[in-house]
Order: structure tokens, then sequence, then C-alpha cells
């Protein structure tokens, strides 16, 4: 007769059984549980009331049902051309960001140890470093002895000094290579990583069944072995993508000139902070957060399709 | 046949349609260059130095002067004519002649036996005023002998208001800063150099003869008793002091000095500071701020004195040593003279050289073969000025050589612009035939200067490789002129380096721990603790780090109530507000004053919404205040009373801070705009001051022509979201009768014909009269490429504090404006400021009436001006403040010409009410503006556009507040 070692979360006992069962797992979780749900469900369910009221964060909240939501949509000029901004950011920089981190961490498997993390460090320091986007203001100025300035000045391929950060045809081209620069951040770390963990043996294998280049190898060996990776990177990518706004605000000013550069992240901050209007911020908040939670469920789908085949 | 001769008639051509273009191609540049040397001819300036009325050549013609054989002694009461409101005052126990404000002036008439170059020793007693030297021009015969005459400073004297004592304590037992009170006696001082171009006093050549000599002040009372002309004394050798004190009795013991207790000093800048970065410094404690030093940065202007009171035990030979440090200024060398008793002992107590190294270190007087004073027992005083030493020289060159490139760069931009065509040869050899002579000229003098420098300095230095870095460019210059178009920006980044070595060598920081006398065979002091003890103290630093409150400031004890104000501003400040405020403020009314330091700006609402908000609230931004009051969160001021105060502030001062029919905010500073010009170029192009926009617009038109510039700025680098155009744009609309809004703030009038007019004349200045949009004033203005601009009037402080190398070539001036019917100027414009409000909290906490007294106390005349006065005395007068209040503005140390020019403007300046809604008021200009100047639509389609936007959110914001209902009800 063997015994059979029991998982305390066997399907057949009852869940009181089960839920003491499991008391020490609960009892791990707890910290982080606690702290994510103070500080992520609480304020994003509070957000949800908050959007149906009118909110000065002075006077109590009045209940005004989806006014704000019908607002948001119809009468919002701002908000369109901030959703449209939020969307071009996304959808430029989201992908560009996620291919030149899968292309970089590629490129730089094939290099030695040291060179590797040399380069890798240099590819992450923009993210190390924060919200050094001081180096661009100086590049960009407007100034006639700006940096780019005043090189295009003295090719001669300009007279006068362009303002990069405050004209509408410029800011929103500036604030893109400002955030593909910074994009290399834990998703590339993830994938530099993923292809240091692939097993060797498949290219054996995959040498023997007729594999002829590179890309082949790429298509058919490396990415099917790195699907989780490429999906952390991915949804990194794209969340930060739909968090663009702090890059705009330090570079092209809060608000950008006829709102070039606006984002939903930046019209919460405005109508949270400068207006005062918290019900506002809030309907904006979820929509924010529909969409990029829409986004991660389309995401998932296609990488898993891709990835699992 | 025929095809030879076709392929010839196409050589024809071709040769004709070349020589033709080869022809256009001379004639073209030729004709365009005969216009401009035609233009430049009339405007050319001399490339050479202008300060030829300098004390730099005066000097020379001075030398060559004998030295006189006596001094002569003139009494001050008996002056030959006065225009001084009461010129005979007693103060001190003795009759003065007084000079005061509004350029009162005293004459005297001396005769002179021999010929002779005479310094001028004035005897001299501080009277009271604002608490800034004295300054006042001597002019010889009618005439200013040399510029720096002009403009000569003595200082006042200082002391510690707790005299010896011990230094008074916060709660937390930190030392607090004493206050800096003034110590009047009788001073005898040299008119002498403050800049370090010097390093005697100044010398004026008096023929034999009768001559008048003129006083005249521009600011502060001068009181004068005596004034001596004296030849240069030379302190005895010392061989011949030595041999004078020979075989007296030697029995010298130690008298150790802590440095911190100094006696007086000639700077209010010269207070107690603390150092604890290591626990040589005496005393010290790990966990508390311990004052125990002296000096610093704050010492560095030649001239500045620091005086101590000994007292010696017993007559003896003195061996002199000080523990100090000098770490400002990397490979410099500081300078000091020692009076001993008010003398200079002997010749080589003038000028110790204090040499640059990272930590602390002991001097002694002769080093290693110590030079011994001989003292007797008793009081005396030793006093240590910081001197210019040998680097008066170096300084004095640098500035020349500094002002001929600055002329020799504005010379060349007349010809090429200030972004020149790489692909142009501008021939500036040919059009500046004195080019190459004068970049010869000042490469030679570099290059002495380097030499010079190396050799005092030993090793050169960072400095003397600056300098060597200009003269590799300028050699390259020589040799090649052509790349002098192409390192142009090089050869003003090299200019501006040069400014800024000129502020280095100027300086002569010092800071000193403690000072010994001590006989020969004694042991000296002590440059470093040892090991352990210096460990101990580290750790204990650390642990106690995690013990203090570093945002709390202040907690007056004896206070029967209290509340809390929140300031943002720094740590400085906050400490000069707690101290006026335990010494004036809660003696008087029993309430005490926590203060915080919290950035207001964001937090204010936050707080008040969590019920963690304070009482009060100081300096929030000019929009802050009605945007807080609208929803509810402050409490209306004008009920508490405040009539009493309302006429210390200009109307415009109010406006920003009504909303409805109350006040929500008592207005503590405000700042608006001057014009700021160089007076040298104005003269080298023959314009004057512009009066009207009509001026302006023709002196811009003359400056440009001349390839400099005028700056309006549009964007700052610091906020790019706000345009600062928009003052323009309120200049234009205010000074023709325009407003923003109607009468009940409930829309714009943006669709006014003024207001389209006025925002169409700011978008020409950008597109039409092409100036730049952004731009670093300092540097361009320096550079002499900038020649006018209109800047906040805080710039002032910057200039005169931080561009040495222009001194004097500058004014500043009233804004230009609109004439009115009756020939007057109207030069009205917006101003930017801070005010201080109460909060609901403290109506609820039951203190609003001391918290309103406590706002009004602080706001006014009396708050603000020691304020004023106490900043200008921690920080210096770059950090000069800009009060709100009239009368407290009386008190700050401006020059009376100065003082006039900023209240001729400020009497003008008016403001709007700040309505719900108005943020969108500034962003939607910005973008009016910017869409336009981007050459995106009309001006005048761009206003009307986005003033639809401003008008529908202030509809919409009218609505949340329920103030349309109010009208109707």
């Amino acid at each position: 007769m063997t015994v059979k070692a029991k998982s305390p979360l066997d399907q057949s006992d009852t869940l009181s059984k089960r839920i003491r069962a499991g008391t020490p797992f609960y009892v791990m979780m707890a910290p982080f549980f606690v702290l994510f749900f103070l500080f992520t469900i609480v304020p994003v369910l509070s957000s949800i009331v908050l959007s149906l009221t009118d909110f000065n964060m002075v006077e109590m909240p009045e209940w005004i049902g989806f006014d704000h939501y019908i607002r948001l949509f119809l009468e919002d000029d701002i908000f369109i051309k901030a959703l449209m901004n939020t969307l071009l950011f996304a959808v430029i920089t989201g992908p560009i960001g996620f291919i030149l981190s899968f292309v970089m961490a590629w490129f730089i498997n094939e290099l030695g140890r040291k060179t590797r993390s040399f380069i890798t460090l240099i590819m992450y320091s923009p993210t190390l470093a924060g919200n050094v986007y001081f180096i661009w203001l100086f590049i960009f100025s407007g100034d006639s002895k700006g940096l780019l300035n005043s090189m295009l000045i003295q090719t001669g391929l300009l007279r006068d000094p362009i303002s990069w950060l405050t004209e509408e045809t410029y800011s929103f081209a500036v604030v893109v290579v400002v955030i593909i620069w910074s994009s290399m951040g834990a998703g590339f770390l993830s994938l530099v990583a993923g292809f240091k963990a692939l097993d060797k043996s498949y290219y054996e294998a995959a040498a023997l069944d007729g594999v002829r280049n590179r890309w082949q190898e790429l298509y058919y060996v490396t990415l099917p072995q790195m699907g989780s990776q490429l999906l952390f990177s991915a949804v990194m990518s794209i969340s930060s993508a739909f968090a663009v706004g702090y890059q705009s605000r330090a570079l092209t000013g809060f608000p950008s000139t006829n709102y070039s550069t606006h984002t939903i992240l930046l019209h919460i901050i405005d109508y949270g902070s400068i207006r005062f209007e918290m019900g506002y911020a809030s309907a904006l908040a979820v929509v924010l957060f529909a969409m990029m939670l829409g986004t991660w469920f389309l995401i998932t789908r296609v990488l898993r399709k891709f990835t699992s085949a | 046949m025929k095809k030879q001769k076709r392929s010839q008639t196409w050589k024809r051509v071709n040769a004709i349609g070349v020589s033709f273009c080869l022809w256009l191609g001379c004639i073209l540049p030729v004709s365009v260059k005969a216009e401009e040397a035609a233009a430049l001819s009339e405007a050319a300036s001399p490339v050479q130095a202008q300060d030829e009325n300098g004390y730099v050549f005066y000097q020379k013609t001075a030398s060559a002067y004998p030295s006189p054989s006596q001094p002569i002694v003139i009494d001050a009461t008996a002056f030959a004519a006065s225009e001084a409101a009461d010129p005979l005052q007693t103060a001190g126990g003795q009759t003065m002649a007084c000079i005061g404000e509004n350029n009162a002036w005293l004459t005297y008439t001396v005769e002179v036996p021999a010929d002779g170059a005479y310094a001028v020793r004035l005897y001299y007693y501080p009277l009271p005023g604002t608490g800034s030297n004295f300054s006042f021009s001597l002019s010889v015969d009618g005439a200013f002998p040399f510029d720096e005459a002009k403009n000569l400073s003595l200082p006042r004297l200082w002391a510690n208001a707790i005299g010896e004592g011990a230094f008074a304590q916060d709660s937390s037992g930190n030392d607090l800063r004493p206050e800096q009170v003034e110590k009047p006696h009788l001073i005898e001082r040299y008119l002498q150099d403050t800049t370090g171009q010097f390093d005697e006093p100044y010398l004026f050549v008096l023929k034999a003869g009768s001559h008048t000599l003129q006083f005249q002040t521009l600011h502060e009372t001068l009181g004068i008793q005596k004034i001596c002309l004296m030849p240069l004394e030379t302190p005895p050798s010392y061989e011949e002091y030595a041999k004078e004190f020979e075989g007296r009795p030697n029995q010298a013991e130690s008298v150790p000095v802590e440095a911190e207790k100094a006696a007086e000093t000639t700077s209010s800048l010269l207070y107690p500071t603390n150092d604890r970065s290591t626990c040589a410094t005496t005393p010290n404690d790990p966990g508390r701020i311990v004052l125990n030093t002296i000096g610093g940065s704050n010492w560095s202007t030649v001239g500045d004195r620091i005086t101590w009171q000994l007292n010696v035990p017993a007559d003896g030979w003195y061996r002199l040593s000080a523990r100090v440090r000098q770490d400002y200024t990397a490979g410099m060398s500081s300078y000091r003279t020692l009076f001993i008793d008010d003398e200079i002992p002997f010749e080589a107590a003038k000028n110790i050289v204090f040499p640059y190294q990272t930590s602390w270190y002991v001097k002694t007087l002769g080093d290693d073969e110590p030079l011994l004073v001989y003292l007797e027992a008793g009081d005396h005083t030793l006093s240590l000025e910081a001197s210019a030493g040998e680097m008066a020289v170096v300084l004095s060159g640098v500035r020349q050589v500094t002002l001929s490139l600055n002329a020799i760069y504005r010379r060349i931009i007349m010809v090429t612009g200030i972004s020149p065509d790489p692909y142009r040869d501008y021939q500036l050899k040919k059009e500046i035939p004195e080019l190459q002579p004068a970049l010869i000229d000042c490469r030679d003098r570099l290059k002495e200067l380097s030499a010079q420098i190396a050799k005092i300095e030993g090793t050169g230095g960072t400095q003397a490789s600056l300098i060597d870095q200009v003269c590799t460019m300028l050699e390259d210059f020589i040799q090649k002129p052509h790349e002098i178009t192409e390192r142009l920006s090089n050869f003003q980044s090299r200019m501006e380096s040069l400014g800024s070595l000129l502020l280095v060598l100027g300086q002569q920081p010092l800071e000193i721990d403690r000072l010994l006398l001590a006989p020969a065979e004694a042991e000296n002091l002590k440059a470093e603790s040892s090991f352990f003890s210096e460990m101990s103290f580290e750790i204990n630093k650390f642990i106690s780090s995690f013990l203090n409150d570093y945002t709390k400031i202040g907690g007056q004890s004896g206070a029967d109530k209290s509340i809390n104000v929140w300031v943002s501003t720094g740590r400085d400040q906050a400490q000069v507000i707690s101290r006026l405020i335990a010494e004036n403020f809660t003696p008087a009314t029993g309430v005490g004053v926590q203060i915080s330091i919290v950035d207001t700006g964001s937090t204010l609402i936050q707080a008040s919404l969590a019920g963690k908000g304070p009482h009060a609230g100081l300096m929030l931004e000019k929009d802050a205040p009605v945007n807080l009051a609208m929803r509810g969160g402050l409490v209306e001021l004008s009920q508490y009373g405040m009539e009493d105060i309302w006429d210390q502030f200009y109307d415009s001062a109010w406006m920003p801070f009504r909303y409805l029919d109350g006040i929500y905010a008592l207005p503590e500073t405000q700042l608006f705009d001057m014009l700021f010009y160089r007076t040298d170029v104005f003269e080298e192009l023959g314009i004057t001051v512009p009066e009207t926009w009509d001026d302006f617009y023709a002196a811009m038109e003359t400056i440009q022509n001349s390839n400099l510039s005028v700056g309006i700025l549009e964007k700052n680098s610091a906020n790019l979201a706000v345009s600062s155009a928009i003052s323009m744009f309120d200049r234009f609309l205010f000074q023709n009768g325009g407003t923003y809004f109607n009468d009940d703030w409930s829309a714009t009038l943006f669709q006014e014909e003024r207001a389209l007019n006025a925002f169409e004349k700011t978008v020409k200045l950008y597109t039409d009269y092409g100036l730049d949009e952004q731009f670093d004033f300092y540097n361009r203005f320096r550079s002499g490429e900038m020649v006018m601009s209109i800047q906040s009037y805080s710039m002032y402080n910057m200039l005169s504090q931080a561009a040495p190398e222009i001194k004097g070539l500058w004014a500043m001036a009233p804004i230009p404006g609109t004439p009115r019917e009756d020939k007057s100027i109207n030069r009205a414009e917006s101003s930017s400021g801070t005010g201080c409000v109460m909060l609901k909290a403290a109506v609820d906490d039951g203190v609003d009436q001391i918290t309103a007294d406590f706002l009004k106390w602080w706001v006014g005349e009396t708050a603000q001006g020691q304020y004023s006065v106490e900043i200008e005395a921690v920080m210096g007068s770059a950090a000069r403040h800009t009060p709100a209040n009239r009368r407290a503005f009386e008190k700050i140390a401006w020059s009376s010409a100065e003082k006039e020019a900023i209240i001729a403007q400020w009497e003008q300046v008016m403001d709007v009410r700040q309505i719900p809604g108005n943020y969108v008021i500034v962003r939607s200009l910005t973008s009016a503006l910017r869409l336009t100047i981007s050459g995106d639509g009309t001006a005048r389609r761009n206003l009307q556009r986005f003033d639809k936007d401003i008008n529908s959110e202030i509809a919409r914001k009218r609505k949340e507040f329920h103030l349309d209902q109010e009208v109707s009800e």
C-alpha cells in the first residue's frame, strides 16, 4: 500500500479545509497583497466611483451619473486630441521600442561576455538614470545657440533657429525620439536574459533538420523558446507607451503649445491638479485603464498564438 | 563643318555666360560690401580698449609725479560750498560734515604747496542708513580724474548683536546665527579699489596751487570729519621693526582666539559660520550646529576686514598663527594684510599669502622662520584685511584684454552677423584693417599675463591654462583670419570664460577657525585631529542625523498661543523669518509661530482637504490665492482691518488677490520688467534710451543694422509652457487703455480691436522684426551682441554681481511706452509676485485674529524692510528682495538713480484680476502666439479662435462656482 503525498490544494477537499491547508501560502502572500490592494485595487475602484461624481477636492462629491463620460467623448475636443496623441505614441513607440529591444538583445547576445555586459549597461542607462530629459532640452533648445540649431546653422542647412520643442510641427517627433531613446527598459533586460537561457542543443538539432541561415534559426528556434520573455517585454513596452506624458511634459512644457503633445495622462494631471476637477479626471483615468487592459488582452492573444505554434 | 561651328558658338555663349557670372560674382559682393562699409564707417568703433579713462592709465600718469613730502589735512566742517539739507551734524561726539541722499555735495578748496600724487585718507563716521556701504564720487576741479572716482565706496562697521557672549540657540540646541548690528565709531580709511585690480590706494595728481575737491553722495549719508591728502606710506622692513624693539623684555604667553568671536567686521556678511567637516575645528558637536569659523566665500571682497580684540598678558615677542582653509578658488592663493592696532607693523605683514589647499592648515606669519610681533601687555586689536596682492596686476590686465576682445568681437559681428555664412569670405582683414594688430596686441598681453600667473602661483594651474587657450585661439586667428568667422561662437565662449576668470581672480576667500599668539618655542596650532577622534565624530554625526527634524524652524519659547505657518522658500530665508518673528512679533503679541518649509504651491489644497493644513501660507504664486479662495479654502482678509496698510502698496499689487468683493491674500513681493541696455554700444551707435515704442523700433533698426541684437524673450527655458511674450501683449494692450476682462469678469475683451492690435504687434516682433525667440540674456549681454533687452528688474543684481567685466557699461531704465494725449508717456505693464494667505483652519482653531495680525505684521513696512536688509546681509546683494511694500522698498540699498528709475516704472504697473479658469488664458495666448509666429494662420484669426476656448472655459468654471446665478438673483 503506498501512501500518496497529499497536496494541500487537493480539489476534492471542502473549501474551508483547503483554506486552512493553504494558510502558509496566504501568509506569505499577505504583505504584497495588502499593499497591492491598498495602492492599486482601492484607487482603481475609488476612481471608478468618483468618475460618476462631481468632486472639486474641497466640497463633498456630488453624484452626476455618466455626465462625465458623455462630455468626454462628445464635448471635450482636447480629450480627443490627447486620445489621438496617446494612440499615436503607443502605435509608434510601442512596437518600435519592442522590436528595437529585441534586435539589440539579439545583437548583444553575439558579443563576448564583458562587451555584452558593458553594452547592456549603456543601453539600459537611460532607464537607470531616471528622468534625465535635461540633456534633450539642451540639444533641442530653440536658442540659435542650442546644440542642434547651431549645428544646422553652421552647416548652412538652416538660417533661423527652429523651436523644436514648441512648434507643433516638430514637438511630436522630438518626443517620439526621446521615448524611443529611453525604451530599453526592463523588457530589454528580460530579453537579454532570455537569449542567454536558450537551450543550445536545439540549434544543433535544427541544423540537422535543415535550417540554413540565422533568420530561419531566429524564426523557428529562438522565437518559440522565448515566448514568456517576449510577452513580458511586449506588455512592458505597451503599458509604458500608454503612460507617455511625463516625457512630453518635461520636454515641451505643460500644457504643450496647442496641446500638440498632450496625452491622456497629461489630461488627467491637468484636470486633477490644475482645474481641480477630480471627478472628470477619474473618468479619464478609467478610460485610460480600460484602454490598457484591452490592449493587454490583445497582445497576449497575438503572442500566445505566435509562440505556442 | 556645321557641327564645329555650332560647338564654337556654344563655347562662345558659354564663355560669355561664365564671364558674366564671374563678373556678377565680383560685383555683387563688392556692392553689398560697399554699402556695409558705408554703414559701418559711421558707426566704426575703436577696436582698442575703451577704458582709457580708467585708473589703469591714470596710474601711469600719477607714478610720474613725486610723492608729496607732507600730508595736507583738511577739516571737513570747513567746506567751501555745499548742497546738502543739513550739512553739519553731530555724531559720536564730534561735528561732521554730512552729505545725504539725492546727490548732495560738498566742496573744499585746497592749497597744494607742491606737485604730487596724493592718496586720500578719510576720517568718517558711519551714520545710520539702510546698512549698505557708503558710495560717493570725488571730483577734482570739476572733473573726475579717472572713472573709478565716480563710484568710490567706504564700509560700515558691524558686530555680532550678542557681543562677546555665547551664541543664542534654538529649541534643538543649534547655534543661531547672531544678528549683525552696526557698531559705529570714527573710522579712518584710504580711498581704494575694492575689485582687486589695484593693490595700493588711489593716487590723485594735484599740481601746486589751489584746487577744489567735490564729494557727492550716490547712496547713504556720509559723515566726514577730516580729509587727509597723504603720501603713499610704506611700512618699515622687518629688520627695522625688530631693531626698534631690541632689548625689550620678552615674557610672551600663549593667547588663543576663537576666530568666530570677531570684535568687528566691515561687512554684514562676515558672520560666524559652521564647519562640521572635522572635529579639529573648535568648538564642535556631532549633533548640533555650532558656529565655529568665520569668513569663507563671504570674505572675498578686497578691503573686507575682520578685527579681533585681544588681551595680551605680558610684554614680549609673539609668533602669530592661524588655522585656516582656502579651498574655494582652485590653484589660486588668497591674500590678507595684517593690522595690529590699525597699523601695518612691517612690510611682510602686507599681502600675506594663503595658498590653495583642499583641507584645513596652519599658517604662521613668516612660515618656517616665524616673524615675531612685539606686543606690550594690555588690550590690542588684530585685523586681517582681504587685499589684492600680486594678482592685482594680472586682474587689471585680464580686464583690459577682455574689454579689448569684446570690442573686437562686436566689430567682427558688425560685419559678419552673429551666425556668419561659412561659405562666404568676409575679407575681415580688409574690412577691419586694425583687426590684425589688435589681435596681436591682445595675444601678447595675454601671454605676458599667463607668464605672470605662472610666476606667482608656481604651477600655473587652471587659470593660466585658460588664458593659454585664448592665446592659442588668437594665434590661429592671426595666422588664418578666414577662420574667425567659422569659429565665432568659440571666440564668444572663450570671452565668457575670461569673464568668469575675472570673477575668480578678484576674489580672496579665506575661512578662519582660530588664531594663536604664542612665544616662538610654544606648541603651534594643529591642522588635524587624531584618526580615532575623527572616526568617533563621524559615527556620532551619522547617528544624530536620524534624530533631527530639519524642516522645522523656530518655535519661540514664552508664547501663550502658537500658529503654524508654511513657507515655500530656502532654509536661509526661513531662518531669517524665524528670527524676525522671535525678535519682534512674539515679544509684542505673545504669539509663537512654528515655521515649516513646505512647497505651498502644490500641497496647500491637498493638506487642507486632509485637515492637516497650516493656519497661514507665505510666498504663494500670484495665481494661487484666488484659486484656493473660490473653492472656499481661504479666509477673506479685509474683515480683519487692512485699511492702515492699504496705502503701503500700489493698487497693482492687490489686484491679483481680489475675488468677488473680498481680498484673499496680502502682497509680499512684486517684480516687473525694466529696460536694460549697454551704454557703451549705445554711445558708439549714437542712439539714446528709447522713451516710446517708435523710439524703440528706431533704435532696434540701428542696432540690427550693425548685426547686433535686441532681446525680448518668447520662450523661457525654465518654463516652456508659458510664453514670456505675453507680457509684451499686456504692455501693448494696457498702454492703449485696454484690459483683459469685462466689468463683471465674466468674459474676455480679446475680440476688441485694441486687443487684436496689441496681439498683432506682439507677433510682429518675431515675424517682421525677426527677434530671437529664445536666448541666454546674461551671456549675450556681457559679450555685447545683445545691446538692449526688457528683463525683470532683479536681473540688475545678477549683472552687477556676476558680470564684472562690463561694470559701468550698462544701465537700467523704465520700459518704452505709448504717448498719451497730454504728451506724457504710458508705460503700463503687468507684474509678477507672491502673496501670503490665511487658511480656513485658522478660523476652525480660533486663531484667525492672531493669524491676520501676523500676516499684517509680515507684509508691513518694518518686517519687510528688515527682511530685505537681512536677506541681503546673509545672501549678498545678488539675492536682493523685491518687496511689494513701497516703504520697505525704500530701505533697500538701491542707489538714488536706480531707485528713481524703478519707482517711475512701478507707479505705472497695472494688473488684472485672477478669475475662475484663469489657467486657460495663459496657455491659450501662448498657443495663439506660437501658432502665429510659426506661420500657422493670421494673428487676428488665431486670437479669435483661442479666445473662444478661453471664454467657454470661463463660462464653464463660472457655472461650477455658481457665479452667474448670484448675478441674476
